[in-house]
C-alpha cells in the first residue's frame, strides 16, 4: 500500500529512525571502546553488558511468559562456578570453560524448571529464589571443588577485551533469539501463557513444553554471562556470584524498558547502569536511595516500561509483526 | 450424516446414539461435599447442534470444563470419535479436535485480534497468519484485526473467542454462553455462524440462558439440574416437559 502516510505516521516514521539511529550509535560505541576507552570505562562498559545479558535472558522468560523469576542469580552462579570448575580442575582453555557454563545452566535449568514450573505467580517467584539459596549453600559446602565460602581462585589472566566481545556476544545473541521468538508465532504462544495460561492451555498451545524451554534457553544465556565474569575476574565465590541484586539488577532494567520486548532489556540496562554510575559518582552515600525512587517511579508512572510507552505512541515499531 | 431426527425427551439416563462423536459415560465430579456433576452420560452425533441448559448452578459449566480437560473427573469416561480422552491434557484434547470458548471471554487482551489467533494456531508461521485471516474474515473481524483484544467491544471479544476456537477447524466445538450480553445484531450473526458450521459437519454443545436462541438452533436439548440429568430429547418434548418447566423454565 503505497498511499500517502499522514501526520501520525510521519511522526511515527521519524521517530522509528530516531530510535534505529540511537541503537546503531549505542551498539557502534559498544563495539569500539576497548580499542580507545579506559580501563575503567571498558570495565564499566563490560559491567553494563553483563547486567545486559542478564536482563535479557531474565526477559525471555519472565517477560514473555510472565513467569517472574526471583532466582535468575542461579544460572549465572551456576555458570560461574561451571567455568570456574573447568579451569581450575580441568585445565581447560577458557572458551570450552564457557560453553561448559552455558551447558550447565541449560541442564539445571530443564532440571528445576520441570518442578518449579508447575508453579505460578508469586509461588513461582519465591521458589525460584529458594532454588537460587539452596544451590548457593550447595556451592559453599562443597568446599573441595568449590573453594566454599573462601572462593575459587582462577589463574589470573587478563583477558579484559576478550572477555568484553564475548560478553557483547553473549548480548547480541540473546536479543537476536528474542528477536526471533518476537516475530515467530512461538513469541505470541509465551505471550498467550503471560496473557491466560488457561486459555492457551485449552487452545491447545503445550505451556509446558513452552516454558520450560524458555526457562531452560534463559538459563543458557545466564549461565554464558557467567562463566565469562568467572574467567575475566578471575576470582568468585558464593555471596557474589548467586547475589540476589543480579536478579534484581536484571528485573529493573528489563522493566525500565519494557518486559516482553526486544530491545527493553537493552535500553533499560543502558539508562539503568548510566544512571546509577552518575549517581554513585555524585552522590556516593545515598546513590542506591535515589535508584530505588527512581525504579519506584518508573512502575508508577511508566508501567510497560519506556520501550512499550514510546510504542504506544507509535514512536518505535513494536516488537512483533506478523 | 444429517441424521437429526427429534427423539421423544427421556428421563434420566440421556441417550447414546450409535456412531456418536463425542460421548460422556457416568461423569462425576464432586467440590468437598457437594457434587457438581453427577453420573451424566449422553452421546452427540456429528454435525448436530445440542443444548445444554439448565439453571444457574446445575453443573452446565463443570461440564464444559471436565469434557475440555480443563480439570479432571472424579469418576466416568469422555470419548471422542470413539476414543477416550478422559486423562488426555487439556491441550491434547483441543489438538484432538475438541475446542471451547468461555462463559466469560478469556482472550489475550495486551495481543491484537489477529495475534489472539496466530498464537494458537497450529503449523507454519505464513500458513497460521492465513488462517488466522480466513478465520477473522469469516466472524467478521477482518476490520479490527490489529486492534488490541482489550479495545473491542464485549461481543466483538465474544465473536474473537469463537474465530480463536474454529482457526484450528476443531470437529466439536463446545460453546459456553455464547449470547450472553451480546446485542441481537451480533447474536444473529452467531446464530448464522453456527448453522453455517453445523452444514459443514461441525458439532456443536451450546449451553445458554437464551432459551428463544437455544430452542432456534438446537435439535436436542439436554437438561442439567444440581449436576444430574434430567431431560434429553427434542427441544419441543424438553421444553413441555413438566419436571423441565418446573426446575428451570418455572411457570
Amino acid at each position: 500500500m503505497a498511499a500517502p502516510l499522514n501526520a501520525d505516521q510521519r511522526a511515527a516514521a521519524r521517530g522509528q529512525r530516531i530510535y534505529a539511529m540511537l541503537l546503531s550509535i549505542a551498539a557502534g560505541l559498544i563495539a569500539v571502546i576497548p580499542a580507545f576507552g579506559s580501563n575503567y570505562t571498558k570495565t564499566f562498559v563490560m559491567q553494563g553488558l553483563m547486567s545486559c545479558a542478564l536482563a535479557a535472558s531474565w526477559n525471555l522468560i519472565s517477560g514473555f511468559t510472565g513467569y517472574v523469576s526471583f532466582g535468575h542469580a542461579a544460572f549465572f552462579g551456576i555458570g560461574s562456578y561451571a567455568a570456574g570448575i573447568a579451569i581450575v580442575h580441568g585445565g581447560m582453555p577458557a572458551p570450552l570453560a564457557i560453553a561448559i557454563a552455558g551447558a550447565t545452566a541449560a541442564a539445571a535449568g530443564l532440571t528445576f524448571g520441570y518442578p518449579a514450573l508447575r508453579l505460578r505467580g508469586p509461588y513461582f517467584a519465591v521458589g525460584m529464589l529458594g532454588v537460587a539459596e539452596a544451590i548457593r549453600v550447595a556451592v559453599t559446602v562443597a568446599e573441595p571443588v568449590t573453594g566454599g565460602g573462601k572462593g575459587l581462585v582462577l589463574p589470573p589472566e587478563d583477558v579484559l577485551d576478550a572477555a568484553y566481545y564475548a560478553m557483547l556476544a553473549v548480548v547480541a545473541t540473546t536479543v537476536l533469539v528474542t528477536y526471533r521468538v518476537a516475530t515467530l508465532p512461538v513469541g505470541l504462544r509465551l505471550l498467550a501463557i503471560r496473557e491466560d495460561e488457561v486459555a492457551a492451555e485449552l487452545n491447545g498451545i503445550q505451556v509446558t513444553r513452552l516454558k520450560l524451554g524458555a526457562f531452560s534457553v534463559s538459563a543458557v544465556f545466564a549461565g554464558l554471562a557467567g562463566g565469562i565474569y568467572a574467567w575475566q575476574i578471575s576470582y568468585i565465590d558464593p555471596s557474589t556470584v548467586f547475589a540476589g541484586s543480579l536478579t534484581v539488577r536484571a528485573i529493573a532494567m528489563t522493566m525500565l524498558g519494557g518486559q516482553g520486548t526486544v530491545f527493553g532489556p537493552v535500553v533499560g540496562s543502558i539508562l539503568l547502569s548510566g544512571i546509577s554510575e552518575a549517581l554513585w559518582t555524585r552522590f556516593p552515600f545515598v546513590h542506591t536511595a535515589l535508584s530505588g525512587v527512581l525504579i519506584v517511579a518508573i512502575v508508577l508512572f511508566l508501567p510497560g516500561g519506556i520501550t512499550q510507552f514510546l510504542q504506544n505512541r507509535g514512536w518505535i515499531p513494536r516488537s512483533r509483526r506478523l | 450424516m444429517s441424521a437429526d431426527r427429534p427423539r421423544p425427551a427421556k428421563s434420566a439416563a440421556g441417550s447414546t446414539p450409535a456412531g456418536a462423536i463425542l460421548e460422556v459415560a457416568g461423569l462425576t465430579r464432586r467440590f468437598g461435599g457437594v457434587i457438581a456433576v453427577n453420573d451424566v452420560s449422553f452421546g452427540i452425533v456429528a454435525g448436530t447442534v445440542t443444548g445444554l441448559i439448565g439453571p444457574n448452578g446445575s453443573g452446565k459449566s463443570t461440564l464444559f470444563r471436565l469434557i475440555s480437560a480443563e480439570m479432571p473427573a472424579n469418576s466416568g469416561e469422555i470419548r471422542l470419535r470413539g476414543q477416550s480422552i478422559t486423562r488426555r491434557s487439556a491441550s491434547e484434547v483441543n489438538r484432538l479436535g475438541l475446542g471451547r470458548t468461555f462463559q466469560l471471554s478469556r482472550l489475550y487482551p495486551a495481543m491484537t485480534a489477529a495475534e489472539n489467533l496466530v498464537a494458537v494456531t497450529r503449523g507454519e508461521a505464513k500458513h497460521a497468519i492465513e488462517r488466522a485471516a480466513a478465520a477473522l474474515d469469516f466472524v467478521g473481524l477482518a476490520p479490527v484485526a490489529d486492534e488490541f483484544a482489550a479495545n473491542l467491544s464485549y461481543g466483538q471479544q465474544k465473536l474473537l473467542e469463537f474465530a480463536r476456537v474454529l482457526v484450528n477447524d476443531p470437529e466439536v466445538i463446545l460453546l459456553d454462553e455464547p449470547f450472553a450480553g451480546v446485542n441481537p445484531t451480533m447474536e444473529e450473526r452467531m446464530v448464522s455462524h453456527i448453522h453455517a458450521l453445523r452444514d459443514r459437519g461441525k458439532t456443536f454443545l451450546i449451553t445458554d440462558h437464551e432459551i428463544r436462541l437455544i430452542m432456534a438452533l438446537c435439535s436436542r436439548l439436554i437438561v442439567l439440574d444440581h449436576g444430574e440429568l434430567l431431560a434429553d430429547g427434542d427441544p419441543t418434548a424438553v421444553r413441555a416437559d413438566a419436571r423441565v418447566i418446573d426446575a428451570y423454565f418455572g411457570t
